[in-house]
């Protein structure tokens, strides 16, 4: 085991961090120095605590989308899990580690100081098949526990951290359209709460609201055309409450047809009549979840859903994401799962 | 035309299923005093909020009327500084400029026809341009106001029996005394059917306020101690280290009694004392709280000294600043006999707290501000440790506190490492900002949420306020009939020592403020 080095920033009130980086180092190494660092946190006249709110595993991703995830963890603030652990690949046959704990400590007497830490292992590819075994002691016990997966896409290293996790953290906005049908597959086995869903939490609202009028509500049966129009690299997001709504109105959707910039999918109303869903690029960027606008056609009749106020910081976001709240995924397997029928055998 | 549904199969809304937050109708919020302090400080920037966490309805409008000149231009950056100041999350343009154009002004007097009819004029153009709207009348004036507005709105068809859904929103106090409350009631109810009032208590929307609930009929282990049985008694605290600012028109009127004792810690024994309801809806859980108002002892003119403190804030110091008696603060007479400090006993009669005290404490210019709800639980019968001497063993006792940090705390009695049995106690903490990411909403979002939804179980019902009522008059009479003025106690103290009497059996004693 290589010796370890230590790093204490100290002097700043507010907030506090130590670090500590270790080569060749074991899951009991790595608990033993984030002891100290509670230990030696804590003090004369300071009482610090470590946060009880979940354990967030990240799995490896693409030196890309690495920038991202970091950017995304250091702008959490106080919305940060009570531990952070971030897996990376190297071609190293050790498991290196690199502490950081971060700790607000309030001025007032009597307050208790909040801890966050962030462990970042880098093992290497055998290492993390078995990424589960190093984690299990790291956990901090009787909290929830969520699995990013910072690029849908790809493969869990371990299927046992999968196991490891009470839901998956994924963002499909980030991704290409077939991340749904991933997505689609893995909401069937585990709790999905995907970021691009928290998104379009507004449309779903509206939608219900436009539809809660007993006038409006006895027109749904007769909708034969839906139009959406999506923001400019949006059509996942498109797709995804296109489905929800095919989902939840008991549509059964076709493939997706793409011609001329414009992408339908023809779908069977409960009744066997037909009902098509059309999906047009806008131009407008303006941050309301992916989605410009959204029009049911019952014959002459309409019913209009327009964007609204909803703006949500990715922080905000992504801390809601992260409450191990059901209500946050309620309806997402549904509404993923037909969005992924929509993409098979388009082309 | 489209074939519609027949109205006798009218089918489920399908999408509401999956709705996280329940978005309101289209709603037309009328603010009347909409340039004012209350509406500054909290209303507008709880409206901001809600847009901004995408809570408010496609169409929403607000209204803001005022009795000074103003137009839509003046009274948009008004909000727009208000918000900035005061908004919780700060103010982010886009969200901002969604909310903009939706901000009216209409000026006029609230006795006033003419503003009636003109506001009527004003919310039909509103349907009649972009469909039909609730209509939410939030009244952040003057209580003086509140039964001449009420029933000039219902006067244009705006109030019970209106076309569209409506409902009307007041701010305590609701009353001076129990006969102006009824008064109040009746002159409201008049315009406005009881459904239809949601009257504000704004500790109602505090998360731990709600969380006491939760707490209480959703952890298996609280309820069956819960009782006259395990609990020796109750605090309920509300200490501020503030004076009364330049509230003095109102404050020496109303005192501590009227000001915090008839509504917010009622509100609060009611919470923490109440049976279970059957139900989480509005009326279940209002008429759990009216039976346990009505099981809490009235006392007579003699009881009352012995069961209840007022206190009056002289010269002190509080955080570090010298600061004046209450009778020298701007506009109080100089022989005001003001209660800035209530501490009273209070005995409920009824199966589950027969016997078991509540002692309920409020005050301006103490040390330090809190709210919280101490539960006191009965010692431990025996003490099995067989060389006595093993330190100091406290009773356990669960905190939940209000503000300034909203949680709870439950205090044990653990062994201090070592060779000897020395115990102390130590406390098991949970604290919001701990266990949950993200921010609470601020108390006015969450009523006002609710209101805009039509729930108001967060509400007070008419016959809790004249409960409440009830319950304080006695005094109020007492103190009225009394040679004697409140006690004085030094500002930036814990009270008057008079205080201490009211718990000076059984060694109990108030909590350290």
């Amino acid at each position: 085991m290589t010796p370890a080095t230590t790093t204490g920033v100290k002097g700043q009130e507010y907030p506090e961090r130590m670090r500590w980086v270790g080569k060749g180092v074991g899951a009991e190494d790595i608990n033993a120095e984030l002891d100290r660092f509670h230990r030696a946190a804590g003090g004369p006249g300071r009482v610090l605590a470590l946060a009880r709110t979940l354990n967030l595993i990240v799995v490896p991703c693409s030196d890309r989308r690495e920038k991202v995830v970091e950017n995304a963890l250091d702008r959490l603030g106080s919305h940060t899990p009570s531990r952070t652990l971030v897996l990376r690949e190297h071609g190293e046959d050790r498991v290196d580690a690199s502490l950081m704990m971060e700790c607000a400590c309030p001025a007032g007497a009597g307050h208790v100081g909040l801890c966050h830490d962030r462990v970042l292992l880098t093992l290497n590819e055998s290492r993390l098949e078995h990424a589960a075994s190093l984690l299990a002691p790291l956990l901090v016990s009787d909290l929830p526990t969520v699995l990013w997966l910072p690029e849908p896409r790809s493969a869990i290293p371990d299927p046992a951290l999968l196991e490891r996790a009470q839901y998956v953290l994924v963002d499909s906005g980030a991704g290409a359209q077939a991340t749904l049908g991933r997505l689609a597959e893995l909401s069937a086995t585990i709790r999905v709460h995907d970021l691009a869903w928290g998104r379009l939490e507004y449309w779903r609202a509206a939608t219900a609201a436009a539809f809660d009028p007993p006038e409006q509500r006895r027109l749904l049966p007769a909708v034969r055309n839906v139009e959406l129009r999506y923001e400019p690299r949006g059509l996942g997001a498109g797709l995804l409450l296109a489905g929800w709504i095919a989902a939840r109105a008991g549509w059964r959707p076709g493939p997706l047809e793409r011609s001329n910039g414009t992408a339908r999918v023809h779908a069977i109303r409960p009744d066997g009549g037909p009902v098509s869903i059309e999906l047009a690029e806008g131009s407008a960027d303006g941050g309301c979840g992916g989605v410009d606008a959204l029009t049911f056609h019952a014959g002459e009749s309409e019913v209009k859903v327009t964007r609204g106020g909803a703006t949500s910081s990715l922080r905000d976001l992504f801390a809601e994401a992260l409450q191990p709240q059901p209500a946050f995924s309620r309806g997402y397997a549904p509404a993923v799962s037909a969005a992924a029928k929509m993409l098979d055998g388009s082309p | 035309m489209a074939t519609v549904t027949p109205a006798e199969a009218l089918p489920e809304n399908p999408f509401v299923q999956d709705i996280e937050e329940e978005l309101p109708s289209p709603t037309s919020l009328v603010v009347f005093g909409g340039t004012g302090d209350l509406a500054a400080r909290k209303l507008l920037p709880a409206v901001y909020n809600l847009r901004r966490g995408g809570l408010l309805p496609q169409k929403f409008d607000v209204i803001g009327i005022g009795r000074r000149a103003g137009d839509h231009k003046r009274f948009r950056r008004h909000a727009h500084d208000s918000i900035a100041e005061h908004s919780r999350t700060g103010l982010d343009d886009d969200t901002w400029k969604t909310l903009e154009s939706r901000l009216e002004f209409l000026q006029g007097d609230f006795d006033d026809p003419k503003l009636f009819k003109e506001l009527a004029e004003r919310l039909a153009r509103h349907d009649s341009r972009g469909g039909p709207r609730q209509r939410v009348f939030y009244l952040a004036v003057s209580p003086a106001f509140f039964g001449t507005i009420a029933k000039s709105l219902a006067s244009v068809g705006l109030g019970a029996g209106a076309e569209r859904p409506t409902r009307l929103m007041i701010e305590k106090p609701f009353g001076h005394d129990l006969e102006t409350a009824l008064a109040l009631n009746d002159e409201i109810s008049s315009a406005f059917d009881e459904s239809q009032i949601f009257r504000i208590d704004h500790y109602l929307g505090k998360e731990t306020v709600q969380n006491l609930q939760v707490m209480r009929f959703a952890n298996g282990i609280l309820e069956p101690v819960w009782n006259r049985r395990y609990v020796e008694h109750v605090q309920i605290t509300m200490a501020e280290d503030i004076g009364i600012g330049r509230r003095a028109a109102y404050y020496d009127s109303a005192g501590a009694m009227r000001d915090v004792i008839q509504n917010h810690l009622m509100q609060l024994l009611s919470l923490v004392a109440m049976e279970a309801p059957v139900r989480f809806d509005a009326n279940t859980v209002r008429d759990e709280k009216v039976k346990l108002l009505r099981s809490v002892r009235r006392y007579t003119q003699d009881e009352v000294p012995d069961y209840v403190v007022r206190g009056q804030y002289g010269a002190g110091w509080v955080g570090g600043e010298e600061v004046p008696a209450y009778i020298r603060e701007e506009n109080v007479p100089d022989d005001s006999r003001t209660d800035t400090y209530v501490a009273m006993r209070v005995e409920i009669d009824n199966w589950r707290w027969a016997g078991t005290p509540f002692y309920l404490r409020c005050g301006k210019r103490l040390s330090r501000r809190v709210t919280e709800i101490a539960v006191r639980f009965r010692p431990v019968p025996h003490l099995p440790f067989a060389r006595a001497d093993i330190g100091e063993v406290e009773p356990n006792e669960l905190v939940l506190s209000v503000q300034p940090d909203e949680g709870a705390s439950l205090r044990l009695v653990a062994k201090i490492p070592g060779q000897s049995m020395y115990v102390r106690p130590v406390q098991m903490e949970f604290k919001y900002g701990t266990s949950f990411l993200g921010d609470s909403p601020e108390a006015y979002e969450r009523l006002l949420h609710d209101a805009l939804l039509g729930d108001a179980t967060l509400f007070t019902r008419a016959d809790e306020v004249e409960e409440e009522w009830r319950i304080i008059q006695p005094i109020l009479d007492t103190w009225r009939a009394e040679s004697n003025g409140p006690a004085i106690y030094e500002a930036g103290s814990q009270g008057p020592p008079e205080a201490d009497e009211l718990l000076a059996v059984r060694g109990r004693r108030w909590r350290q403020i």
